[in-house]
């Protein structure tokens, strides 16, 4: 053999080896090849292949970046326009969260969880329990009621069911039945959509989507956690389908956290009323009792000594110690859920669930009363259930509500039954790219607070009162290309309410090559009516407390409906198949706000020198003589309050902007921020107090001016001993509610800047996670009866670590607020304060 | 140093670039093997085996290539992309595009009487009606499939097809 030949059969040699190699390698046992094997190999290796082994290979292999983008960046969402899509394609500012996510990052309950979300503002009142708005517009009437702060402009629903609180407005969010164990996902959408999910989504829509049961085999799936404050969070739920047609899941949960002290703060909410009093040495008299940097153990606040003049007493007396309002003063909140879901899928096209639950729940939290501390306690015990059934394009759902709610226990009147039955047909037609969807409505809310009552008067409606409203709707969605649009219209008629209510919402969109979305929308949104609004009827009796001595409540019902405005445009973008951007500018006009506040006011005033007038008796006709006083002191001896529109309009101009990038496989991080300036036009600067003042002082003009609204003399004992002994009283009332000078402010409750960021980390194969979250807000100065109070700029930290140790089953902890940043995120709520967890996730 | 640190931050942001298009191939692969476990009637077995695909997806372009060299049994593959759900023939298989899942209750009313697998992508599609839907679970491929939609479209499927998904009745 020469070279040549050697040479020759040794790269027949060689290439033979190779080849011999890559077939041996092709028909390796395919759990011996790598995942780099797997990507290598083309379609002729693959299509050769039986298809169990090409399962194998994807398992091996696991997901492609493409996916997981698709996966964590794009999740479906159904809220947007009642049709899922791909949250990129969706037509409003939507988010969605999955339940993954939410237990991912540690937050205690579905509240926490929405500071993760773009847009919200999420503030903690007391330990696990929050103030929650989609981009603000709180605390409007300003100077009155702490209650105007609270959310009644978003509208929140399980599955599609109305949790909204139609007693005076909003969401009592430790009243939800379910936790976070039950959540699928949760869809967030940021804007009016009332032509769409019918009146209270004004500012947004959050609708919470329960888990079904996929499997086959009895699942078991729990979350325990407890640590400091006390807290002690379980999570428990199970499930299965029974056969093809039929799955159940049943859940429980529990949570109960620790306030940071179980001290309160004391507010007179008269205190300006007392600083503009006429009564010489009254106010000093009365300053200083209170103070209002100080935090008070129940005991000593109600027990309070009396001031130096004697009539005047700062707690109701019949509060006595204050323990009935108080039981548990340290406690923040304490509360069970039970839930269960039964699924029946005749076909595909025939399907129905039947979900019930109950909870009981009891909080200490921001006061929906008017008192001397910001916080009261509330017990409520609801339950429901709800049928959906699907026929074809039809749906149906219908839902009963119903339980008791002591919204400021240990006060009478406050404690009511509720009742609310919901139902709603909506019928899908399919056109081509045309999605016709008309639906009727009807709910009935009633809330009765007689059962409840020692004696008739002592409530604030005295009897069972019921707002309905019957509803029309009718959305015509069209796409064409890339192009798509939607109109719905809706018109609500309520029993309190003459006017109809229309909703509107009018959307376009345009999908440029899926890495460019733009959208816009103009939508208008209204506030349903209220029970207190409508038909309060409350004496509240004051004698042996500080004047007014009486104060009557009365509702309207013929308020106008608040009522929200919105534009937006908004622009998704993908630079890079692992980025999403989201950036939505957005305009809003929110008028016709409604609020209670004085209309009439009878003073009592005292005189140091009289000359005799006529008085004609109202009542009788008959006409008497009595001593017209020349005031030298007046007090308000009784005021009515009345339901009333206001003519104050917010003006809200803002973007939010959201970056979504999946680093790679085992990290994800996103970063949101709100830039929001919000103004009142027509804003009117007095509180409540102050109004009552300048009524009173009204009153005490005209009597000593001429004396028409002079109402006789007064039996009273108030001025006895204060120097007026000579002359009588004289009852007088006004009804001119000052008219000051309407300006248009910066409204400083509603944050200009706030937003979060979360960071989410996998590895040791997906053993162990980290979810480091952050969320901030700028400052914002709050006004109510109470005055003003500022809260600093904030951000947190948290942080959860957990380990897996045997397949799903993981340890964990948990630390929220993890720098221990005591400021408080809300006027004149708790400091807050770090919670350290530990606990156990267990699925089998 | 600023603009360093910013350069720095871009090149982090656009460096993860995706390293392995393979799913596609194997959604690819997987499409073309669910054709092995399910007959279509005899009268769809004289033409052309037509795919046909509604919305945009990167599996279009798979298709076509595999297409290239593959057959149905003695069938050629012939692709189809539908611009509007007016357009949808006679197709042994209707593939529909994540973006366009709100599509799937149109689609399986425009096939109805058509013998055509409905194929989709994404979980919880299967119990709305759609045929095979390739999921991603647990970070790796596999499939949802019901043997009664499957039967609603007057095909036949093997039982071992059936087992080696996961099975939603």
């Amino acid at each position: 053999m020469n070279f040549q030949q050697k040479i020759f059969y040794s790269l027949i040699f060689i290439v033979l080896v190779f080849s011999f190699n890559e077939v041996s390698a092709q028909q390796k046992d395919v759990n011996k090849l790598t995942r780099k094997d797997i990507l290598a190999m083309d379609y002729d290796h693959l299509l050769e292949m039986p298809f169990e082994d090409v399962l194998k290979l994807a398992e091996k292999m696991g997901v492609s970046m493409d996916e997981l983008y698709e996966l964590l960046l794009n999740k479906d969402v159904t809220a947007a326009s009642k049709k899922a899509e791909s949250s990129f394609e969706a037509p409003l500012s939507t988010t969605v969260l999955t339940g993954e996510q939410i237990l991912a990052s540690g937050a205690r309950n579905i509240e926490e969880a929405f500071r993760l979300v773009p847009g919200m503002i999420v503030r903690e009142k007391t330990t696990g329990n929050f103030d929650i708005h989609i981009r603000g517009n709180d605390n409007i009437p300003s100077n009155n009621l702490f209650v105007y702060s609270e959310n009644s402009m978003t509208l929140v629903m399980i599955d599609g069911r109305q949790v909204y609180n139609y007693v005076n407005g909003g969401t009592f969010w430790e009243t939800l039945p379910v936790d976070i164990i039950d959540i699928d996902r949760i869809e967030i959408v940021r804007g009016a959509a009332s032509a769409l999910y019918g009146a209270n989504a004004a500012t947004g829509v959050i609708n919470i989507i329960t888990k079904r049961p996929e499997n086959s085999k009895l699942e078991v799936n729990g979350n325990v956690q407890g640590g400091s404050l006390n807290t002690k969070i379980a999570n428990l739920s199970t499930g299965q389908a029974i056969n093809d047609k039929l799955s159940y899941r049943v859940s429980g949960n529990y949570q109960y956290m620790d306030r940071t002290t179980d001290k309160l703060l004391a507010l007179d909410p008269l205190d300006s009323l007392f600083r503009n009093s006429t009564v010489p040495g009254l106010y000093d008299a009365y300053s200083g009792i209170l103070n209002p940097e100080e935090l008070y153990k129940v005991e000593d606040l109600f027990s309070l000594p009396d001031p130096s003049l004697p009539w005047l007493k700062y707690v109701n007396p019949k509060d006595g110690d204050g323990s009935a309002k108080y039981q548990r003063p340290e406690m923040a909140r304490d509360r069970y859920g039970v839930n269960g879901f039964l699924f029946y899928d005749y076909s595909d096209d025939i399907n129905t669930r039947v979900s019930l639950g109950s909870q009981y729940s009891e909080v200490i939290s921001s006061t929906y009363g008017d008192q001397v501390t910001p916080l009261s306690t509330r017990y409520s015990q609801t339950s429901y259930i709800d049928l959906y059934t699907k026929i074809y394009g039809l749906s149906l759902q219908a839902n009963y509500n119903f339980g008791w709610q002591d919204i400021v226990v240990g006060d009478d009147g406050f404690k009511l039954d509720l009742d609310v039955f919901n139902a709603q047909a909506e019928y899908d037609f399919e056109f081509g790219g045309l999605n016709l969807r008309p639906g009727i409505y009807y709910q009935q809310a009633s809330q009765n607070d007689k059962p409840h009552l020692d004696e008739i008067g002592n409530g604030y409606l005295n009897a069972k009162r019921t707002i309905n409203a019957v509803s029309g709707s009718f959305r015509a969605d069209y796409s064409i290309n890339d192009f798509r649009f939607i109109g719905a219209l809706r018109a609500e008629k309520y029993n309190v309410n003459d006017d109809v209510y229309l909703p509107f919402q009018f959307t376009a969109s345009y999908n440029l090559d899926n890495a460019h979305f733009f959208r816009a929308n103009y939508a208008r949104a209204n506030r349903s009516p209220f029970a207190v609004d409508s038909y309060s009827n409350y004496d509240w009796d004051r004698t042996a407390r500080s004047f007014p001595n009486s104060i009557k409540f009365v509702g309207s019902e013929n308020l106008d409906l608040a009522v929200l405005d919105n534009f937006e445009i908004g622009y998704r973008m993908k630079p890079t198949k692992n980025i999403q951007i989201d950036i939505e500018a957005f305009y809003s006009i929110a008028r016709d706000f409604g609020y209670l506040s004085p209309d009439s006011v009878v003073g009592n005033f005292a005189a140091v020198q009289s000359t005799q007038f006529n008085f004609t008796d109202p009542n009788s006709g008959s006409v008497v003589k009595i001593e017209r006083p020349v005031p030298a002191a007046g007090i308000p001896e009784f005021v009515q309050m009345a339901y009333q529109n206001i003519e104050v309009e917010s003006h809200q101009l803002g973007v939010t902007a959201n970056v979504s990038w999946v680093a790679n496989e085992n990290l994800v991080i996103t970063a949101y921020g709100t830039y929001q300036q919000t103004t009142l036009k027509n804003y009117y600067p007095l509180t409540t107090n102050e109004i009552i003042g300048q009524m009173t002082q009204d009153a005490g003009a005209r009597l000593q001016t001429n004396g028409d609204n002079a109402l006789g003399v007064t039996e009273t004992s108030f001025f006895e001993g204060a120097g007026y002994d000579a002359y009588p009283s004289v009852l007088a009332y006004s009804a001119n509610r000052p008219d000051v000078t309407k300006d248009e402010v910066d409204h400083e409750a509603t944050p200009s800047f706030y937003g979060g960021a979360s960071l989410d980390w996998k590895g040791l194969q997906d053993k162990l996670g980290v979810f480091v979250s952050t969320y901030f807000f700028t400052e914002q100065v709050m006004r109510t009866q109470y005055g003003t109070d500022r809260t600093s700029p904030k951000g947190i930290v948290n942080t959860k670590v957990s380990y897996k140790i045997y397949k799903d089953n993981a340890v964990f902890v948990n630390a929220r607020n993890v720098l221990d940043n005591s400021s408080k995120e809300l006027g004149w709520m708790d400091e807050t304060s770090g919670v350290y967890m530990a606990g156990l996730q267990f699925n089998f | 140093m600023r603009k360093i640190t910013a350069l720095l931050l871009i090149g982090i942001l656009f460096s993860t670039t995706d390293s392995f298009g393979q799913t596609e191939k194997l959604k690819t692969v997987f499409i073309y093997n669910f054709t092995k476990y399910i007959d279509w009637p005899e009268a769809k077995t004289k033409s052309d085996f037509e795919i046909a695909f509604v919305g945009s997806t990167p599996l279009i372009g798979e298709m076509r290539q595999l297409a290239q060299t593959r057959k149905v049994g003695d069938q050629a593959i012939k692709i189809k992309e539908y611009q509007s759900i007016s357009d949808i023939g006679q197709a042994h298989i209707v593939i529909i595009s994540p973006n366009k899942s709100s599509q799937l209750q149109s689609v399986l009313n425009a096939t109805k009487s058509k013998n055509t697998l409905v194929i989709t992508e994404g979980a919880g599609l299967v119990r709305k009606g759609s045929s095979i839907s390739l999921i991603v679970q647990g970070n790796k491929l596999t499939y949802e499939i019901s043997e009664s939609n499957i039967k609603a479209r007057s095909l036949n499927v093997s039982g071992h097809l059936l087992k080696l998904g996961n099975q939603i009745q």
